[in-house]
């Protein structure tokens, strides 16, 4: 999972994604991922919390409450978006689907 | 898969992985790695099953710790703060840290040049001793054959089941097995010989090894110049050609490129060198030879000569179905209970003897205790190097060198110590191949390759390796904090703790006793070979020269010629000074010729058939017992008027007897051919220097005639020396003709000593071992109580200020000194009990567990420690009080 020049790393916005519509916790995270990509992405532990940790330094993502106090374990830790990084989201969505557009423009996925 | 079993290793995988991320990360999640991985498992699990999950989970972590790695790597040692990086980057800059320590070592080293030369010069001789008997055990046990398909390579051999003997099978046999057996695919003869080459220079007999043509090919041998033996060179009407082994090409050819094209005259017909055979491919262990010729196809195996019949076993057949196979080729009646058996072809062990490969055991064994002898020693001396360096340690560690940082800077010295002690090993190593070489070829060839082949290099670096690892622990255990942390508050260093006497003691009591292991076994074998030497040989062997003389055919064409040839030796050998008898012997000196079967006397019933009985027989000239010194008992000896129907006997043969046997008639075991008793001679080594239980042996007159063979064998008695009276004679009897070559002559104590050879062999090597041992263990002695000594100088200027004598002092240090090597001794002891029996085949007229060998082995050890603690005891007798205790 390198870092990317480009907008964000592949597993940085697949778990932003996670998090846009509720906040989770790590073992969340891994589902909702692996949901999202038909099981293709399977994020482990380093690759996770390694994630989360610069999501966190870069300001995108921030520590929160579990949104629902009956699952409240002591040793779960629950993160949601920061405006920033709904910002950072919505544009690499763009950009990923100007991407996308530009490959049905050249017909890349008609036999799909 | 079993479930549990599933997540317990996924979730230890996972702790794994987490180790490979920087410190700070794995105090953050490296708790939560262990439930990501159950997760997951969880999850696959109930999707794919137990073992799909295991596999899925393992490649993700794997991923993620190979992830964690790479973070590790690139993120820089941040100021040399090393807590906030990984494991593995932390094991990085500790092991980089070895660079600087190598430099702290060297620089250590060379302000106690003396003290680390002793240690690596230990090192070095117990490395390079303990290789050189590994690599001797390596060529002649351990190594398998260097021939192609070499565990398919088998002897086939007769075995006459009823008799219960070995022969070889004839040459139809051979060529039926060749034309009919599957189970082999080839089946090749050699033969070993002699040949006497001649040189400008001068004759000398030469060890030959005859082979079939196919021989060379099958072996797969890669002549090391020129060409193997072909068997096109087996065919009627091929030139005559010889291949030069290894080791005589570089000893007697001084390893000429040019010989390879040149013509040798061998018995008096030239051969042209084709190649050399190399040095490691031996196609026998029960001699050494120097050229390799070839057997003429079809009669390859001649009767009455002793061949060798080697066979290769098809690939994918079994050794029981090829043997099965022979047999059944194998026509009955040929011979009553034939019994073709194939015995597997063994490197050498069956055709070197038991009792030789017992002795190359027992010296790695002996080499083995000398390595560990030498470990100890080398750790004991830097232990004793650490006390000196409490103080300095203990700055170190004042200045934040943690306990692993100490390691590897010992780790650091003891490898450098181990590496110098490993390159003056191979040094040892060397020397002592040279010098075993010399007595016993057998062991250390090829010549060329002496020294460090593969593994006998893994046993170095092996050996090196553990001996650095204890060289690195020993100062370690003397590093303790308290102790450290002492120092710089002003207690003394280099205190004795009960803990570093502890470690002391026991390497002492450790040297001790393999000391006494060591020697012991060294005075057993020092005592056998001892007696070996010393065995009456029943005649004035002392004084004998034994003289081959040839009469080539080629030169001496006519029984005349070579009469008035060997009349010619005759009065130029008796015509040496000091020479006061001569004679000449059908076999060399104490190698009678042998009869299977038993005499008997007129009157006594012929004994059954019996082959485990022999019977010696010689036919001799008349002066024969004259010259050998052979004392005549009863009766005569025999004159000029006796016949052939006279026979003497040998005191063996007459004692077991009633009564006096001149006179009465006796039937020789074989032929039962009848002679009078005419005397009786007292008992010789006839057989060579065994143990063996004497023999009868049978004497008869030789018919006086011209000398008309192409061979004789004199047998020379001098009254001066007789390695000069050689000398002489070879000299001589080459002026007589410079075209007929001469054969070395032998000294009747060099024949002893050829005899013994094996056994003084092992016992020198393992005296040579022992003496080392012993020098080790009490330079480790000495350094001991050297050591208590100084770290006891206030103590005992606290015992001198209150009344203790000089003579008091000195028995305490010895006493202390003494009580570790006592102990070791003891147990030496016991181990010897148990050990020295394995060697009772090497042994001659003394039991392993001899009780004054064993006496003496601790006695030496014991009086030599006494001796090393002596010294330091009488330096702490004259300690001054009065300067001590104001130091």
């Amino acid at each position: 999972m390198g870092a990317r020049t480009d907008g964000l790393s592949r597993s940085a916005f697949l778990v932003l994604l996670a998090l846009a519509d509720q906040p989770a916790h790590g073992l969340a995270i891994i589902d909702r991922v692996a949901d999202a990509t038909g099981g293709e992405v399977r994020l482990g532990p380093g690759t996770l919390y390694g994630t989360l940790q610069k999501l966190v330094a870069d300001g995108l993502i921030r520590e929160t409450a579990a949104p629902d106090p009956a699952d409240d374990d002591p040793r779960r830790r629950y993160y949601r978006l920061t405006p920033k990084a709904q910002r950072e989201v919505r544009q690499e969505a763009v950009r990923l689907r100007s991407l996308v557009q530009a490959a049905v423009d050249r017909r890349i996925l008609e036999d799909q | 898969m079993n479930r549990r079993a599933g997540l317990r290793l996924v979730r230890a995988l996972a702790r794994c992985a987490a180790l490979a991320y920087p410190a700070g990360f794995r105090r953050a999640h490296g708790e939560t790695f262990a439930d990501v991985a159950e997760h997951w498992w969880r999850r696959e699990a109930g999707r794919t099953g137990a073992l799909r999950a295991t596999i899925v989970t393992s490649r993700l972590l794997a991923t993620d710790t190979l992830t964690g790695l790479r973070i590790a790597w690139r993120r820089p040692a941040d100021a040399g703060r090393t807590p906030r990086t990984s494991l593995v980057a932390r094991f990085g800059t500790w092991f980089a840290g070895g660079g600087r320590d190598i430099r702290l070592a060297v620089r250590g080293f060379r302000r106690q040049p003396g003290a680390v030369a002793l240690i690596i010069v230990t090192l070095a001789i117990g490395l390079g001793a303990s290789a050189a008997a590994f690599d001797a055990l390596d060529r002649v046990v351990i190594r398998p054959l260097p021939f192609a398909g070499g565990d398919r390579l088998v002897f086939l051999s007769m075995l006459d089941t009823a008799r219960g003997f070995w022969f070889t099978p004839d040459q139809d046999l051979v060529d039926r097995w060749r034309a009919q057996a599957q189970g082999f695919d080839r089946i090749e003869v050699f033969r070993e010989g002699s040949a006497v080459l001649d040189r400008a220079e001068g004759a000398e007999r030469l060890a030959t090894v005859a082979v079939s043509g196919g021989l060379p090919g099958l072996l797969a041998v890669a002549p090391l110049r020129g060409r193997l033996l072909q068997p096109g060179d087996a065919a009627p009407g091929a030139p005559d050609v010889v291949m030069v082994t290894e080791r005589a090409w570089r000893s007697r050819f001084g390893a000429d490129p040019s010989l390879v094209g040149r013509v040798l005259t061998l018995g008096g017909r030239p051969f042209t060198v084709v190649g050399i055979w190399p040095g490691g491919a031996r196609i026998t262990m029960s001699s050494v030879p120097d050229l390799v010729t070839v057997l003429p196809r079809g009669t390859e195996i001649r009767p009455g000569q002793l061949a060798q019949v080697i066979a290769r076993r098809t690939a994918g057949v079994s050794p029981d179905t090829a043997v099965a196979e022979l047999r059944a080729l194998t026509p009955a009646g040929s011979r009553a209970a034939d019994d073709p058996v194939v015995t597997a072809f063994a490197p050498g062990v069956a055709a070197l003897g038991q009792p030789f490969v017992r002795g190359v055991w027992l010296v790695f064994a002996g080499g083995l205790v000398l390595l560990v002898v030498a470990v100890a020693n080398a750790g004991h001396l830097l232990l004793a190097r650490t006390s000196m360096r409490v103080p300095e340690l203990a700055v170190r560690r004042a200045l934040g060198g943690s306990r692993a940082v100490l390691l590897r800077l010992f780790a650091v010295e003891g490898l450098l110590c181990a590496a110098g002690g490993a390159a003056g090993g191979l040094e040892v190593m060397a020397g002592l191949e040279r010098l075993i070489g010399r007595f016993e070829p057998r062991l250390f060839l090829p010549v060329a390759g002496a020294g460090l082949e593969g593994r006998a290099f893994a046993f170095m670096s092996l050996a090196g390796g553990a001996a650095a690892l204890a060289c690195a622990l020993a100062p370690l255990l003397r590093v303790h904090r308290a102790e450290l942390d002492g120092a710089l508050t002003g207690a003394a260093p280099g205190r004795a703790t009960p803990a570093r006497s502890r470690t002391t003691s026991l390497l002492v009591a450790v040297q001790a006793a393999l000391a006494v292991l060591l020697v012991s076994g060294a005075t057993v074998l020092a005592r056998s070979v001892a007696n070996l030497m010393s065995v009456d040989t029943g005649m004035t062997i002392e004084q004998l020269v034994e003289v081959p003389v040839v009469a080539p055919a080629s030169r001496f064409p006519t029984p005349a010629a070579r009469a008035a040839y060997f009349a010619q030796v005759e009065a130029t050998l008796r015509s040496l000074p000091a020479v006061t008898g001569i004679t000449t012997s059908g076999t060399p000196l104490m190698n009678t010729s042998i009869q299977a079967g038993l005499p008997y006397l007129d009157g006594e019933a012929a004994p059954e058939g019996d082959d485990s009985q022999w019977t010696g027989s010689a036919s001799v000239p008349r002066n024969y017992f004259d010259v050998l010194g052979m004392t005549i008992v009863a009766g005569r000896g025999f004159d000029e008027a006796d016949g052939r129907a006279v026979a003497v006997v040998n005191e063996h043969f007459a004692r077991s007897r009633q009564g006096d046997v001149i006179g009465r008639v006796i039937h020789g075991p074989d032929d039962r051919s009848a002679f009078r008793i005419v005397g009786v001679v007292a008992d010789t080594a006839a057989f060579g220097i065994t143990d063996e239980a004497p023999r009868p042996v049978i004497y008869w007159p030789e018919p006086p005639a011209p000398r008309t063979g192409t061979f004789e064998r004199y047998i020379v008695r001098t009254s001066g020396d007789p390695a000069a009276l050689a000398r002489d004679a070879r000299s001589r009897l080459a002026a007589i003709d410079r075209a007929v070559p001469v054969l070395a002559p032998e000294t009747g104590p060099e024949t002893r000593r050829r005899q013994t050879a094996q056994h003084r062999f092992v016992a020198v090597l393992l005296t040579g071992l022992a003496g080392l041992g012993l020098a080790l263990a009490l330079s480790g002695v000495y350094g001991a109580v050297a050591m208590s000594v100084a770290a006891r100088r206030r103590e005992i200027g606290v015992r001198v200020a209150l009344g203790a004598t000089a003579a008091r002092v000195r028995r305490t240090i010895v006493g202390g000194g003494m009580r570790p090597v006592l102990a070791g001794a003891g147990v030496g002891l016991a181990v010897a009990w148990f050990a020295l029996p394995a060697v009772d085949v090497l042994l001659f007229r003394v039991t392993p567990r001899d009780p004054s060998s064993a006496a003496m082995a601790v006695g030496l050890v014991v009086a030599a420690a006494v001796l090393a603690t002596w010294w330091p005891a009488g330096r702490a007798s004259r300690i001054d009080p009065a300067i001590t205790l104001r130091q």
